[in-house]
């Protein structure tokens, strides 16, 4: 069956939409931009209803720190637009350029940045949704401090498009930092640059808002941590210098980057966590398990001449693996991957190559004892199972 | 309350863990919003988190309401038994349970007090971010059904961002696992929806939170103005200034003299104190704090003292952590009032509230956590003159009406509970209300866990919104609607 997109340009159109879908009984898949869908396979077959139309009314009451967002628009824009008055929704996920602000906290996507500010859950103050019952609801509001009611926008952070369309999405912003430095540390190995970046970021002399690791399983190239500070120009020099000089003798090299050195180095990075191509998996972990984890998984992957990188924030215990070479290697990798993961006390979610994957392993890991209450969830709020849910039912 | 269902219970726990006797369950009878009481059938207080869940799925068997409470410190009635139902009282279940300082997290029982995380893990540099009020006495389950903030929260969040898994005990009596000890626990965030739901979707019997290391630096001051005003003006620059203060906090006149007749911080003669604390790297606090400094003299402050030594900083915060008790040196009576509004529409709200002050001619003082906007009016009356409590309670809700107007929220951290429902209506929209009981009704089907609290009008689950129709079990007979 071809795919027929459904494009609304208002909630109250999009909750019509749903509405009929849902009498009608035919699967619909939320869709913004398709950066997260692309690697996904639930949901196949079903009709589109696109976001693309939904990107007027932005609001940004600077004073408050807080701004009102159609799903629509993309984060870059956003961001473009709220830089008029030097501030920003402090998310730099996977694909910032081309994601919408509906995707994003469909999938409560984060980055780097997400060391100091959180993700998407952590910063959406209150959510417009349209619903399958053809309602457009609210909740939260305009203030940060509020604690009327169900907070049903986490539950919307990270629900996959499965219980409804967010319209649109209200975020604490903040300020934009008026200066940054960021340090660029290389390891002898994953190991030592892991447990560098847990132990630096334990320090409370500085204030970064990323330590992140950047760590290549083969090839000549050293496992690198980037620490970025946004702050004021003195306090981010000094910060910057200060780590330098903490980290002679535990990193290979230590050097300072600003400017344009500095936007490539992030750029590149990102670049590296919106890959496409392989398999690309989200591992969370307690801090303390991440170096024995990729020990493991660098010997695992190892054994199946497989390409990988990984990048991510070892002080938060969160990593991305993209890893490549032959399908049929990656699809018998995955479930070991998981496995792995598991056996350390974490879990694995695909977000890439999931058509890899073989039969029983599922692109989102067990919800264990909460699935049957999960999909209770699901089903109040999509009785007739139009929307795609992409966890285990219980 | 059926004597029968009692001796099921009975017999189902340990001797001594259900309590009938009337006169002790008085004890129980409300949380700290001491105006609304009611006695619980029986009370209930287990050891164990699988009592906890043979207490609920009995209840759950005979249909009989039940609702948790922690350490009744609660200012909203979330913890006001059910007259018919079991109150489930988890003061016991009271141990940390695991310190585990190397992922920086710990595992509680709901019984445990907020402030004795911070003790217990002290020694080891870190801490529990979250600070309400009462920390020294309200338990870690009420904090999450509460969702508790404290004047720390402008930078450090609520207790949602501090708390990642819970084990809870489902109105059905099923024992499962919520969110988990790392981040991104796969599956629907419930855990998010948990938190704040005031009691109404399960009992929590356990708790993995999150610490945070001790800052570096922390630097307080204590500014004066001629205005609320101007107090306000500092706090809107020092935001557009980009800096994010640990707290700020703001007294007006009346709960300055009333802090100053109750603990003497030594608070100057003025009519609006700040007071604005910066924490983090040394380097970067006193660089910040030079600019916060500057921006208090420049907004018009009549003085600006400087805490650089603990006991300087402890004595500020004293006044300002005394400020409701306080009001009783200075007031037979007062009504504490929570409510939000954008931070910039502080200075339109207050004005408003001056207003109704003359108008009603009842005193109100004013403290609140000025960085988020979330004022507490203090409402002064005498209880012993006829008609007065009343009156002070329309005062009270004439300021709510007020927050929503400007765009604000009924509570920022006491909770909706029984006390606020009624005002539900005001801030949503009947389809919003519905979408919440969505949820509700997933989690509890039969309408049995801490019924009538938050929503206005109870709805049966499975009743379509819109137009009034005769729920299925309405036309059997079963039930009326009141």
């Amino acid at each position: 069956m071809s795919i027929t997109f459904f494009e609304p340009a208002t909630a109250a159109d999009a909750a019509a939409m749903l509405a009929q879908a849902s009498t009608a009984r035919t699967p619909l898949v939320v869709q913004g931009q398709r950066t997260k869908l692309s690697g996904r396979t639930d949901g196949k077959g079903a009709r589109g209803l696109s976001t693309r139309l939904l990107t007027a009314g932005l609001q940004h009451y600077a004073g408050d720190l807080v701004a009102t967002v159609p799903a629509g628009m993309t984060l870059h824009a956003v961001n473009r637009a709220l830089a008029a008055e030097r501030q920003w929704i402090p998310i730099d996920p996977p694909f910032s350029a081309s994601a919408t602000i509906g995707g994003i906290v469909a999938a409560n996507e984060s980055g780097p940045r997400r060391h100091h500010f959180g993700s998407p859950r952590d910063l959406v103050i209150g959510l417009q949704v349209a619903l399958p019952n053809g309602t457009v609801a609210h909740s939260g509001g305009r203030v940060v401090k509020n604690v009327a009611g169900y907070d049903l926008g986490r539950l919307f952070c990270g629900s996959h498009g499965s219980l409804g369309l967010i319209a649109s999405v209200t975020f604490k912003l903040a300020p934009m930092a008026p200066a940054s430095r960021t340090v660029l540390a290389t390891f002898a190995d994953l190991r030592s640059a892991v447990t560098s970046a847990q132990a630096l970021a334990r320090r409370a002399a500085h204030a970064p808002t990323a330590v992140e690791l950047l760590g290549p399983g083969r090839g000549d190239a050293l496992p690198r941590v980037l620490v970025r500070y946004d702050t004021t120009e003195r306090s981010a020099v000094q910060f910057a210098l200060l780590l330098v000089e903490s980290l002679r003798g535990t990193a290979r090299e230590a050097s300072i980057l600003e400017g344009e050195d500095e936007t490539a180095a992030w750029a590149a990075h990102q670049r590296l966590e919106s890959a496409e191509d392989g398999l690309v998996c989200q591992v969370s972990l307690l801090p303390a398990s991440c170096a024995a984890f990729l020990d493991a998984a660098t010997h695992l992957i190892g054994t199946d001449a497989l390409e990988w990188t990984v990048t991510g924030r070892p002080a938060l215990g969160v990593h991305r693996l993209h890893i490549t070479g032959a399908d049929a290697a990656l699809g018998r990798l995955a479930p070991a991957l998981r496995q792995l993961a598991a056996t350390h006390g974490g879990h694995v979610q695909f977000v890439r190559g999931t058509s890899l994957l073989p039969a029983g392993t599922d692109a989102m890991a067990s919800t264990g004892t909460a699935a049957a209450i999960g999909f209770a969830v699901k089903q109040r709020f999509d009785p007739n199972g139009i929307l795609p849910y992409p966890w285990s039912r219980g | 309350m059926d004597p029968r269902f009692l001796q099921i219970l009975a017999d189902a726990l340990p001797p001594g863990s259900v309590v009938r006797d009337p006169s002790e369950l008085l004890v129980y009878e409300s949380d700290a919003l001491v105006h609304l009481r009611s006695t619980p059938g029986a009370v209930v207080l287990p050891r164990s988190a699988a009592e906890v869940q043979t207490t609920v799925r009995l209840c759950h068997e005979h249909g009989v309401p039940f609702v948790a409470r922690g350490h009744g410190t609660g200012l909203s009635g979330g913890a006001l038994p059910h007259p018919e139902g079991v109150l489930i009282v988890l003061s016991r279940l009271n141990q940390i349970v695991d310190v585990d300082a190397a992922n920086q997290r710990v595992t509680v029982e709901p019984g445990v007090t907020n402030l004795e995380i911070t003790k217990r893990v002290a020694p080891l540099g870190l801490y529990y971010a979250p600070d309400p009020s009462s920390q020294s006495v309200c338990s870690i389950g009420g904090n999450i059904a509460e969702n508790s903030g404290g004047a720390h929260c402008l930078k450090y969040g609520f207790t949602v961002h501090h708390v990642l898994g819970i084990e809870v005990v489902l109105p059905n009596g099923d024992l499962v696992t919520i969110g988990g000890a790392t981040l991104d626990t796969p599956g629907l965030d419930l855990l998010g929806v948990f938190i704040g739901s005031e009691g109404t979707l399960g009992v929590v019997t356990k708790a993995t939170l999150r610490l945070l290391q001790k800052p570096d630096a922390v630097l307080t001051l204590l500014a004066a103005f001629d205005s609320v005003d101007q107090a306000g003006g500092a706090v809107s620059a020092i935001i557009a200034a980009g800096i994010i203060p640990a707290a700020v906090e703001m007294m007006d006149r009346l709960t300055i003299q009333a802090a100053e007749a109750a603990v003497h911080p030594n608070f100057p003669e003025c009519e609006a104190v700040l007071i604005v604390e910066l924490d983090g790297p040394s380097i970067e606090v006193h660089e910040l704090f030079d600019v916060v400094e500057r921006i208090c003299r420049d907004c018009g402050a009549i003085s600006v003292e400087i805490a650089r030594e603990q006991a300087q900083r402890d004595r500020i915060w004293k006044g300002r952590k005394a400020a409701f008790a306080a009001m009783g040196r200075i007031s037979p009576n007062y009504y504490v009032q929570d409510g939000v509004v954008p931070r910039t529409k502080l200075p339109e709200v207050l004005g408003r509230i001056r207003d109704l002050s003359i108008r009603s001619g009842l005193r109100i003082g004013n403290v609140f956590h000025a960085g988020d906007g979330n004022l507490h009016p203090l409402i002064c009356y005498d209880g012993s003159v006829p008609g007065q409590a009343a009156h002070a309670e329309t005062v009270a809700s004439e300021i709510l009406q007020y927050c929503i107007e400007a765009g604000g929220a009924i509570t920022g951290e006491h909770g909706v509970g029984a006390d606020k429902k009624q005002y539900m209506s005001a801030m949503f929209a009947p389809v919003d209300l519905d979408t919440m009981q969505l949820v509700r009704c997933a989690f509890d089907p039969d309408n049995i866990c801490n019924p009538d609290k938050i929503f206005p009008t109870p709805r049966l689950c499975g009743e379509v919104p819109g137009p009034y129709r005769a729920h299925p079990v309405e036309r059997l007979g079963l039930a009326e609607r009141m």
